[in-house]
């Protein structure tokens, strides 16, 4: 009898947490409907994703491929000219895309993953692994983070997975940060200590209750990181510690800077992807800084407050 | 001064880490070629100290570093420490102007963004800060050569000075001042942005606050309010900003001299990758270090000069 009553109540929690997030997500829709600029940015965000998902029904050549003489200006047949050896850059442009949104998004990810530990770790035990990883966040924010990404990125060979690796190291601090204080004031709401006081475990606590709490600001959290992570991997391709067989945006900007078409003037190979990184950027933070007003309304008016 | 002290050694702890734990391993880089005889791996070993233990390895690194002693660059072959000096004082140069243009015109900026909050040039002036913002600070070096120096032809493409291992001195300052434009207004323009959003920011929040309705109640103009006690209120926002984002200038510094071949620090970092050399990168990376440690102090000093709480406690 007990146990059935368990699973029931346990069920109906379930049931009740996915109810909050549809709840909480039709918010979130209504509040973005309202900012004209958040929605276009999402759009933009989208169409990206689109393009990095699909790049074979959009690219009109293949990238890699040879299609025309070495530095054809802009023409009917290529709409952004051909790079130093004549392979087409609107091609070249839309599958950067999807190495740039990759890179970005999984280190965008493992940042939040890493901040997401720290953060709920310190805030929510505190003692002295909460003290050491705080300690360490303090250290991480000492150690000045492009070279810091250089240095990781240069000593790990270069590759997909430890760019992005590098790049998370680089930016982990700021969700720890922001994740350790939300989960400071969580841990003394009324209801957390009621649960302490009847005998829920820490851990259950910390998975049912802080967690999902929390959930909203790492999203944010984890958009603004994406406007973060795409500059980082353009500025680390730009230096040359891409993988040199994958296009990026970042890549085309090296081989551009690299190969001459910066020095003889052949502006159709490096001023498209640079826009594209700039509007990029701009979106991700439209959108971040949205998503974090809306989920974290003590932040208002703090402009790009996750610089 | 002995926590910043603390901290450096630790960074410097951190990068003996980074570079000899890591996979892409010096000495494997150095011995790695499968013809070289074992026992001239052995020598080569025993010459660089990387047969001992590895805490003794880091003991002797860390005694070298308070020595100034940083290695022995692969590519000058020339200690590193030596190279580090000679560069600083060009990256200096170059960084100090372009920091303070860039913080000047973002306060114009902001202060004036923050003045006519919600009005038009408001939102003109922070969109513009924000693509400022989001510009790739190597991508802008490249437009403006391209525009300025290729197709104007107004300004040199890069360098510092026109004659290629000439030091400057006060019978060169002009040519240095005609290379020394491009960079610096580049550089100047871009992070512009970033100081502009802060300052508008922060300048909004304050200009909400009571004490600011008691300075207008006491009849101060509204140029006097903001002046007297907006502007102060707001500036430690920017100062404790500055603080955290000198990772930020020093990312400007090598973007700017690497696009611009400017010989400083920023361009000696992106020639230490494409060189592989591995005891110049660690130089720069504790150099980088001991600059944010130092610039938390001075912002720590400044913050206190400006806000009298900080300083009773």
């Amino acid at each position: 009898m007990t146990v059935k009553k368990i699973g029931l109540f346990r069920n109906d929690v379930f049931r009740w947490r996915i109810e909050q997030y549809k709840k909480s997500l039709i918010n979130f829709w209504d509040d973005l409907k309202r900012r004209k600029s958040a929605l276009f940015a999402l759009v933009s965000i989208l169409v990206l994703v689109v393009i990095s998902i699909f790049p074979q029904f959009f690219a009109p050549n293949d990238p890699t491929q040879r299609v025309g003489a070495s530095w054809e200006p802009p023409s009917s047949a290529h709409l952004l000219g051909t790079d130093d050896v004549g392979r087409d850059v609107l091609s070249q442009l839309i599958y950067g895309t999807r190495i740039s949104m990759l890179i970005g998004f999984l280190s965008a990810s493992i940042a939040l993953i890493i901040g997401m530990i720290v953060g709920v770790v310190s805030g929510f035990y505190g003692g002295i692994i909460g003290d050491l990883l705080m300690r360490i966040t303090d250290f991480f924010l000492i150690i000045p983070n492009f070279p810091l990404m250089v240095v990781l990125a240069y000593t790990l060979k270069p590759s997909l997975e430890t760019l992005s690796l590098a790049i998370a190291i680089g930016i982990w601090t700021q969700p720890a940060r922001v994740l350790y204080a939300e989960v400071l004031s969580l841990r003394e709401r009324p209801y957390i200590l009621r649960a302490k006081v009847l005998g829920v475990s820490n851990l259950k606590i910390l998975l049912r209750y802080i967690i999902p709490r929390a959930m909203p600001i790492a999203f944010a959290m984890a958009i603004i990181n994406m406007g973060w992570a795409i500059p980082s991997e353009a500025f680390l391709s730009w230096i040359g510690l891409s993988d040199p067989t994958q296009i990026s945006w970042g890549s085309m900007l090296y081989y551009a800077f690299m190969r001459g078409s910066f020095i003889c003037g052949a502006w159709w190979h490096f001023i498209p992807p640079g826009i594209l990184i700039m509007l990029t950027v701009v979106a991700f933070m439209i959108l971040g800084q949205a998503a974090q007003e809306i989920t974290n309304p003590k932040l208002k008016h703090r402009g790009f407050y996750a610089l | 001064m002995i926590k910043a002290f603390i901290m450096i050694i630790l960074g410097a702890v951190f990068s003996f880490i980074l570079f000899r734990i890591l996979p892409g391993d010096p000495a494997k880089a150095l011995t790695g070629d499968p013809r070289l005889p074992l026992e001239t791996k052995k020598v080569v070993f025993k010459m660089f100290g990387l047969d001992r233990p590895l805490h003794e390895q880091l003991f002797i690194f860390i005694c070298n570093l308070l020595t100034g002693n940083l290695g022995i660059s692969f590519q000058y072959k020339l200690p590193v420490s030596q190279i580090l000096m000679e560069k600083l004082t060009n990256t200096l140069i170059l960084l100090i102007p372009a920091t303070v243009l860039s913080m000047l015109l973002g306060i114009f900026m902001g202060l004036i963004a923050g003045l006519f909050n919600g009005k038009l040039i408001d939102k003109i002036i922070t969109s513009i800060a924000t693509l400022f913002w989001s510009t790739p600070s190597f991508w802008g070096g490249m437009v403006a050569i391209t525009i300025f120096a290729i197709n104007m032809r107004l300004f040199p493409p890069g360098g510092m000075l026109s004659f290629y291992g000439a030091s400057p001195s006060l019978s060169n300052i002009g040519d240095l001042l005609w290379h020394l434009f491009l960079p610096m207004l580049t550089y100047g323009i871009i992070f512009s942005g970033q100081y502009t959003l802060i300052l508008r920011n922060s300048l909004v929040e304050v200009l909400t606050e009571d004490f600011i309705k008691m300075a207008k109640a006491k009849g101060h103009t509204d140029f006097e309010v903001v002046m007297k006690y907006a502007l102060r209120n707001a500036s430690l926002g920017l100062v404790s900003m500055i603080g955290i984002n000198v990772g930020y200038i020093l990312l400007g510094s090598i973007t700017i001299e690497s696009v611009f071949n400017w010989p400083g620090i920023g361009r000696l970092l992106y020639d230490a990758v494409f060189y592989n050399d591995y005891p110049l990168l660690q130089g720069i990376f504790i150099l980088f270090i001991i600059v944010m440690v130092a610039s938390m102090l001075v912002v720590d000093i400044l913050y206190s000069y400006l806000d009298p709480r900080v300083r009773i406690k």
